[in-house]
């Protein structure tokens, strides 16, 4: 019959990944499902890296971490006590990444290898996103790969000049996720990879609670439970819980339940727990896999019986309830989410084909495919680029200035910079700073912020001097980022004769503060 | 407990289950110890923490309706090494408990288990290395319990139980909840007895002799980290030992393992809300149910053994760790030397009838050393909670049209200032800067401990305008 012969466009289309929705001993063998998912790969390392070189710097908060690198290198321990930072602070972090980032220093240059360690990392999971589709549709071609390309061009992850434990935390996550879902055959893999995470980032709770919801889940639905895994989850959180203890015991007792939101001021508490708009986070983890990953939520809570995809949907839960009660950094929950979203793509992905083939469109399951893709990639890609381009990073021009200060400024001079500068005074410049982005066991740091936005925002000169007295600052930087920032070309204070200028290249200014205040009569406090 | 694989095949664990009643006592003595040997090494008072010296100053000003404090009055010149009552309190509760366990048939290892969680539990060290209500009541409470339980002795667990009601309301209620629950299993006349005079006990000192149903707070109250050591808990559980209780509870709920203490799940939850210094009480329930989670979880054969074993490991490692934890600050909690110091000084060189402004923990050590009236709070009387509301309410003033009326309206002419007020108050700005107003003067300071005076009807406000 005529009308079951397919259509020209599905024969030349056939050779192409997408045409597959499922092996059935066809002409795709799973070698040439391994070229595509490799092209995946070096196509996404070779996009992060020619962005990672193209923009000349990192992200600012990139600097606290390098910091930290260079100091293993150089005396094999973390920079816990650190006497720049906040004019000298106490500080922990877990610094797995950083003896894995020091450890390559040992053969190539720091700044190269924060260039390159995060994206090779990045680029692993597609890798770990493709096994972990292919464990939950592991008769899926086309889905596991199309998972893999969502995930490494995801824009929320899509930031090659970060250097951030991150990088190693999301492969590290999904890879012991995807030992979880192999037991008991990748039993080490799981024990090792849940060691590693566990000192990479605390974070890691997130999928501890996802684990414990997905028992819940279960046995609420009345799924079986293996013993394995309730075993294996049991020792995962006692051992989660001993290594926060031990790295954050004085933080705990300290911060008591505020722990949580890491002492960082209230002002800016919004910026790290921001109410982003729908859409928003919707183009974060691109539109394509949110849709498609809420309707096969939908389908698994309510009518599927596939125990990996549940276990997965228990994550998307107990990450939007965490998210949802302000837990946990909004970035880092979306960055979560779209990775999630983009391997339940894959089941998505087969249903799909699964759904056309039952109507009469099924002659044109090739080419819809192929549309679907095409959105898929119009819908990913210029978000992933635009999220690279716009990274937030110093220019050479501002790193000029800081860099300055380390050649021209007393060792023990304190530098005021804007917050998101303050690892680049410690960094570059190798001077004190009024304070960074790092917050825990701050006593003050309240204070500390209040000072720092009167210092650029302030008219009154007093208040500016008492400020610059109080946490003894010799030198204020204006680079035009904090210009932009504040609104000012300089501050609204200034005077001539109280701050000199020493520094003055490409709009980015440094001064040197000459007065201060004294006390010649008792003050009185406010009738 | 069932018995089966649980352990049974370490020899090292067999041999303590065994000579339980020799290794825990002696356990409870070593860890009890630690504290107050960190106190003489480092200089410090023996006696810590604000409850010990609202018991000796009642001690000291004993009367009537506090006459049960008459024992404590005739220890007073033993002053810092009346700790060793505590101390001795906390090893005769392990025994007692110990004897209690064997009178009721419990398993070995049950009992030396729960022992164990109890004993490294910073509530127990709190309160067995202090001079605490709580110390009081555990052992009186264990004492009559087992007289209540013994077939002959029945009637005499009235004396015991009776006191308990003296000295604190809400542990009276317990008890005779506890009570009803042993009634309702083996009716007894005398059992009987027992309850309805400790009822009417319980009836005629609260009601008729307005005894405080709930003693303390002795502190400033946090809800969420006044249970848990590691968050800061002046004594509370371990995480691990609490997680522990919730896993327990969660794996054995349905069973009747644990129907009795279910009854006390919403009392105490509801005691702890009203006044957190019931934690305690909570620290004991987690306990509990953390053996029935150590029992669920272990007791079973494990997919992988290894992990059982390194899971078992790492759990005792956090609660050690926590233990650890707390005695190595539990020495910094004061009063320190220089606190006393200051409230010596302030004994010496102010008059007699001064009201003292001082935080809640600080108001029993300026009662107790310096011999001042402290404004509010840090006891069990009725009226506390307004006179705490009226002290936020000081603190958080940022003009002295605000501060002066109240210092005058409740006559308070000194304040007691320490480096705990430096920490939670801004300088620049609110009750620490208006400090600088000519009506306060400075009269002593040391180590961040100061006396300031408040001079009280100074004149109209207008009139202290420079």
């Amino acid at each position: 019959m005529k009308v079951s012969s397919p259509p020209i466009i599905f024969i030349k289309l056939s050779s192409l990944p997408w045409t597959m929705g499922s092996s059935r001993g066809g002409i795709w063998s799973s070698q040439k499902e391994h070229y595509w998912l490799l092209l995946i790969i070096v196509v996404v390392l070779s996009l992060r890296l020619y962005f990672a070189f193209t923009i000349p710097n990192f992200t600012y908060e990139s600097y606290f971490h390098l910091r930290q690198v260079e100091q293993i290198r150089e005396t094999g321990l973390p920079l816990f006590n650190d006497p720049l930072s906040y004019g000298g602070r106490e500080l922990r972090f877990l610094p797995l990444f950083h003896y894995l980032a020091a450890f390559f220093t040992l053969f190539l240059p720091l700044e190269l290898v924060g260039k390159l360690l995060p994206n090779i990392l990045f680029s692993l999971l597609p890798l770990i996103v493709y096994l972990l589709a292919k464990k939950i549709e592991p008769r899926s071609q086309a889905g596991p790969l199309l998972a893999a390309f969502i995930s490494g061009l995801l824009p929320i992850l899509f930031q090659p000049n970060l250097f951030t434990p991150v990088s190693l935390f999301i492969p590290l996550l999904f890879l012991t996720i995807y030992g979880f879902l192999s037991l008991p055959k990748r039993l080490y893999l799981y024990l090792i990879s849940f060691f590693l995470l566990s000192f990479t980032s605390s974070a890691a709770a997130l999928l501890l609670i996802g684990l414990g919801l997905y028992l819940l889940l279960s046995r609420m639905e009345g799924k079986a439970i293996s013993k394995a895994e309730v075993e294996l989850i049991l020792t995962s959180l006692f051992f989660f819980l001993w290594v926060q203890f031990l790295f954050f015991k004085r933080t705990f007792l300290r911060e008591g339940i505020h722990f949580i939101w890491q002492n960082i001021p209230s002002p800016i508490l919004t910026n790290y727990f921001p109410q982003f708009t729908i859409g928003q986070a919707i183009i974060a983890v691109s539109i394509v896999p949110f849709f498609a990953g809420i309707f096969v939520v939908y389908r698994a809570l309510f009518r599927l019986k596939n125990q990996k995809s549940f276990l997965l949907i228990s994550f998307v839960v107990s990450t939007t309830v965490v998210t949802w009660f302000r837990l946990i950094q909004f970035k880092l929950a979306l960055a979560f989410f779209g990775v999630i979203l983009a391997i339940l793509f894959a089941s998505f992905y087969r249903d799909f084909r699964f759904y056309l083939t039952k109507t009469k469109l099924h002659r044109w399951i090739s080419l819809l495919s192929l549309v679907l893709i095409l959105i898929l990639a119009a819908t990913i890609v210029p978000p992933a680029m635009a999220s690279a381009q716009l990274q937030a990073t110093p220019s050479d021009t501002e790193l000029n200035a800081f860099r300055w200060l380390q050649e021209n400024t007393p060792t023990e001079a304190t530098v005021l910079a804007s917050l998101e500068e303050g690892h680049l005074v410690t960094w570059y410049a190798q001077r004190k700073n009024l304070m960074g982005d790092q917050f825990a066991l701050i006593p003050d740091v309240e204070q500390r912020f209040q000072a720092l936005n009167a210092l650029f925002t302030s008219s009154f000169l007093t208040e500016a001097i008492d400020y610059t007295d109080k946490y003894k600052i010799n030198y204020i930087v204006l680079t035009p980022h904090a210009q932009q920032k504040y609104q000012l070309v300089r501050p609204k204070y200034y005077a001539p004769n109280c701050f000199e200028r020493v520094y003055h290249q490409n709009e980015t200014r440094i001064y040197r503060i000459r007065c201060s205040l004294q006390e010649i009569n008792k003050a009185t406090p406010p009738d | 407990m069932n018995s089966t694989t649980f352990l049974e095949n370490n020899r090292v664990l067999q041999h303590c289950f065994q000579y339980q009643h020799l290794y825990l006592p002696l356990l409870a003595l070593v860890v009890l110890a630690i504290p107050l040997l960190l106190n003489v090494l480092q200089g410090e008072p023996l006696l810590q923490g604000g409850e010990s010296y609202y018991h000796l100053s009642q001690a000291r000003d004993l009367s009537l309706p506090t006459w049960y404090y008459y024992p404590l009055h005739l220890l007073l010149s033993l002053k810092g090494a009346l700790v060793l009552l505590s101390l001795l309190a906390g090893i005769a509760s392990v025994w007692l408990f110990l004897n209690l366990a064997k009178l009721l048939g419990w398993e070995q290892r049950f009992t030396f288990f729960l022992s164990l969680l109890v004993i490294l539990s910073p509530a127990f060290i709190w309160t067995f290395s202090t001079l605490s209500t709580y110390a009081a009541v555990l052992f009186l409470a264990l004492l009559g319990l087992l007289l209540f339980l013994h077939p002959r002795q029945t009637l005499w667990a009235i004396l015991p139980w009776g006191l308990v009601s003296f000295l604190e309301g809400f542990s009276a209620l317990l008890l005779i909840l506890l009570g009803l629950f042993i009634w309702n299993t083996h009716r007894e006349q005398k059992r009987a007895a027992v309850l309805i005079t400790l009822s009417a006990l319980f009836f005629l000192t609260i009601v008729l002799l307005h005894q405080p149903f709930f003693l303390g707070p002795f502190y400033a109250e946090n809800h969420f980290s006044g249970l848990i050591a590691d968050f800061g808990a002046r004594g509370g559980i371990s995480f691990f030992a609490l997680l522990l209780g919730l896993i327990g509870l969660g794996l054995v709920w349905k069973e009747n393992k644990l129907a009795p203490v279910y009854a006390f799940v919403p009392i105490l939850i509801a005691g702890y809300a009203f006044n957190t210094h019931t934690g305690f009480y909570l620290t004991l329930l987690a306990a509990v149910t953390g053996i029935f989670g150590l029992d669920s979880i272990f007791n079973r054969p494990w997919t992988f053994p290894t992990l059982k074993k390194f899971t078992l490991f790492l759990l005792l490692l956090g609660i050690l760790f926590s233990t650890i934890s707390y005695l190595d600050r539990i020495s910094v909690i004061g009063p320190h030397t220089a606190e006393k110091n200051t409230l010596l000084w302030m004994n010496e060189n102010t008059p007699k009838e001064s009201l003292v402004l001082a935080l809640p923990e600080e108001s029993n050590y300026v009662r107790y050393f310096a011999q001042r009236t402290p404004f509010c709070c840090g006891g069990g009387t009725s009226g506390q909670r307004e006179k705490q509301a009226v002290r936020n309410k000081m603190l958080s003033s940022v003009y002295i049209h605000e501060l002066f009326p109240l210092l005058e309206e409740h006559q308070i002419n000194l304040i007691y200032i320490t480096p705990e007020w430096r920490r939670m108050l801004p300088a620049e700005q609110g009750f620490l800067f208006l400090l600088k107003n000519e009506r306060f003067k400075l009269l002593y300071a040391e180590e961040g401990y100061e006396v300031w005076k408040y001079e009280l009807g100074g004149g109209k406000l207008s009139q202290q305008k420079p």
